[in-house]
């Protein structure tokens, strides 16, 4: 078992909800010593099962609160639940959102010790593969704030 | 005069995007709009020019909870086109992956999208503070079923090993025999379910509904048989077209259907099982008249019972097609193209899925007609709301909002949606 994981959670075909997924490919091309990367691209109800018995666990996924394309978000959502109002907007998931999933997994004290969220504002997310330039440009600091993430204390 | 409005701008708990409109006149209901806004997406239009062979992946592309079924509606219309016989072990791999994909659906539906309603919790979050074995049990239930659409499929969500004709590939004996074990734990999983949700209050609600289901000889249908419905309708499925009309509403991006003699139908889980009960093995049976079912269920929020009823049936068929499996010599029939019309429906976990496509001499597809189980059950959803708020005007707002709510989710729409980005809106 990886003491890390990283997952990245995206639809490749919806434009800027590929977010996560291309992060987390290009994490992948790192070839991270100790790390493992996932992608997930669709029922993410298994996610608790993804992370069995990381210590860390780094989740990168696009962003929709209508703030400014390309600001990263970060949240230690081992310590506190994501935003409260994210799931009352949360309506338009296919089944799960990753926000919802993180909390049945805290509500079935399934948590990892450590949980990054990563959220990336998106603005376009309809059909067709791209990122916006926005998005795409803030990808070399997501990725190096990932890095970070993983250096030794 | 007293004018109240109801509106659900976004529905929650249901798959995709949509909203319910209410409006009520001098404690009567004046008008209900199920008001569906996904964008459409063209799928007919752009498999035109395609080939036969490709829309099984395409379709499956429609929906990322029900990709089997679109594939299963896809090979049969087409070999029905060209006229190819797909059976034994191959057949029974079809209907094996379809199990899977009920497990997979309803146990969704169940648990995490449905339960809370009848528990009086807005999610499946709070749910599972107070219900945590129950969400843990239906989590890996509903894994049992993913297990079996990757396995036979080559992944999850929109598997892609399925053809016409058969599979690209299909496992030996030994390997299937593996999936065995995980499917006998969730078969007692599945008989706790039915015996947990059995237990939630239901309002009393009997709509005269006009199922509409397949029906076929000494099976529960998955992929074949005649259009039956509790009204008289026994047809073959190609005759689909005169007897059912799809229409456009101004308000809704999806077309409503209609039987054209009588009006809106139901098709799903409780019309398959009203019009197949005597289908059921004897155990299933048991099992449903145990949690209080009768051979009819006209009770739409007993759906969930009917969906829980239909796992544990996935379940026990499953476990009999692995017994009874043996490796066919290949993966899959030989198919050659023709000119022709090819119809199929099949039984998606929502209820009937209609295909029809039409092909040239060189198999490449000229035009295609999909009819998924929820475009065919929103009239009654909205005939449901009618009926159902009549008597309970008076109702709170909230009250009545939530109850009409709740209605909705009884047919476990799937607004087809495929994204699933973090919606976030900050506190400032």
């Amino acid at each position: 078992m990886n003491q890390i994981i990283i997952i990245g959670i995206g639809n490749i075909f919806r434009g800027d909800d590929a977010v996560g997924l291309v992060a987390a490919q290009r994490l992948r091309d790192l070839k991270l010593p100790g790390v493992q990367v996932l992608e997930l691209d669709g029922d993410i109800t298994t996610l608790a099962e993804t992370w069995g018995g990381a210590v860390k666990v780094i989740a990168i996924d696009a962003a929709a609160s209508r703030g400014v394309t390309g600001a990263i978000h970060r949240f230690s959502a081992h310590e506190e639940p994501l935003p409260r109002k994210l799931f009352a907007t949360c309506c338009s998931c296919h089944a799960f959102g990753l926000a919802q999933q993180i909390e049945i997994a805290r509500a079935l004290q399934q948590l990892p010790p450590s949980l990054i969220v990563y959220g990336i504002e998106g603005k376009d997310f309809t059909l067709g593969s791209g990122l916006s330039p926005e998005v795409a440009g803030a990808l070399p600091e997501v990725i190096r704030r990932v890095l970070e993430e993983l250096a030794p204390e | 005069m007293k004018a109240k409005t109801i509106k659900v701008n976004y529905l929650a708990r249901v798959e995709g995007e949509g909203a319910l409109y209410l409006r009520l006149q001098d404690g009567a209901v004046a008008d209900v709009k199920l008001k569906i806004f996904e964008p459409p997406r063209f799928f007919e239009a752009f498999l035109k020019g395609r080939q036969y062979y490709e829309a099984p992946d395409f379709t499956s592309r429609i929906c990322g909870i029900c990709p089997v079924a679109y594939q299963m509606s896809a090979v049969h219309a087409m070999e029905n086109a060209l006229g190819v016989k797909v059976d034994g072990p191959l057949r029974a791999l079809r209907r094996l992956i379809y199990c899977g994909e009920w497990i997979e659906s309803h146990g969704l539906h169940v648990f995490m999208l449905h339960a809370p309603d009848f528990l009086g919790y807005q999610d499946s979050i709070r749910m599972a503070q107070d219900y945590p074995e129950m969400v843990k049990l239906g989590l890996r239930l509903k894994k049992t079923g993913n297990d079996i659409v990757s396995f036979l499929g080559g992944r999850e969500i929109h598997p892609i090993n399925v053809r016409v004709g058969g599979f690209y590939q299909v496992p030996t004996k030994v390997e299937l025999a593996k999936l065995a074990e995980n499917l006998k734990w969730a078969r007692d999983a599945a008989r706790k379910t039915i015996k947990w949700v059995a237990g939630f209050p239901f309002p009393e609600f009997e709509p005269d509904y006009e199922f509409v289901s397949l029906r076929q000889e000494n099976e529960y249908p998955f992929n074949e048989g005649r259009l039956v419905s509790s009204k008289g309708l026994d047809l073959p499925v190609s005759d689909y077209d005169q007897y059912f009309l799809e229409e456009q509403v101004p308000y809704s991006h999806a077309l409503h259907s209609r039987l054209q003699a009588r009006g809106p139908y139901l098709v799903g889980p409780l019309a398959r099982y009203s019009l197949n009960f005597d289908r059921l093995p004897a155990t299933v049976q048991e099992a449903a008249q145990e949690a209080g079912l009768g051979p009819v269920c006209r009770n739409p929020f007993k759906s969930i019972i009917v969906r829980a009823v239909e796992i544990l049936y996935a379940l026990e068929e499953a476990l009999t097609i692995i017994d009874a499996y043996e490796m066919p010599e290949q993966p899959a029939v030989p198919v050659a193209p023709r000119e022709g019309v090819g119809y199929a429906a099949t039984e998606a976990p929502r209820g009937l899925l209609y295909h029809r496509y039409r092909l040239d001499p060189d198999g490449f597809i000229k035009d295609a007609k999909i009819v998924p189980p929820t475009s065919q059950n929103q009239k009654m959803i909205e005939q449901d709301l009618f009926q159902f708020v009549a008597p309970r005007v008076e109702l709170p707002e909230e009250e009545l909002t939530w109850q009409c709510e709740q209605l909705v989710r009884n047919y476990d729409p799937c607004i087809s949606c495929a994204t699933h980005f973090l919606k976030l809106e900050i506190e400032r």
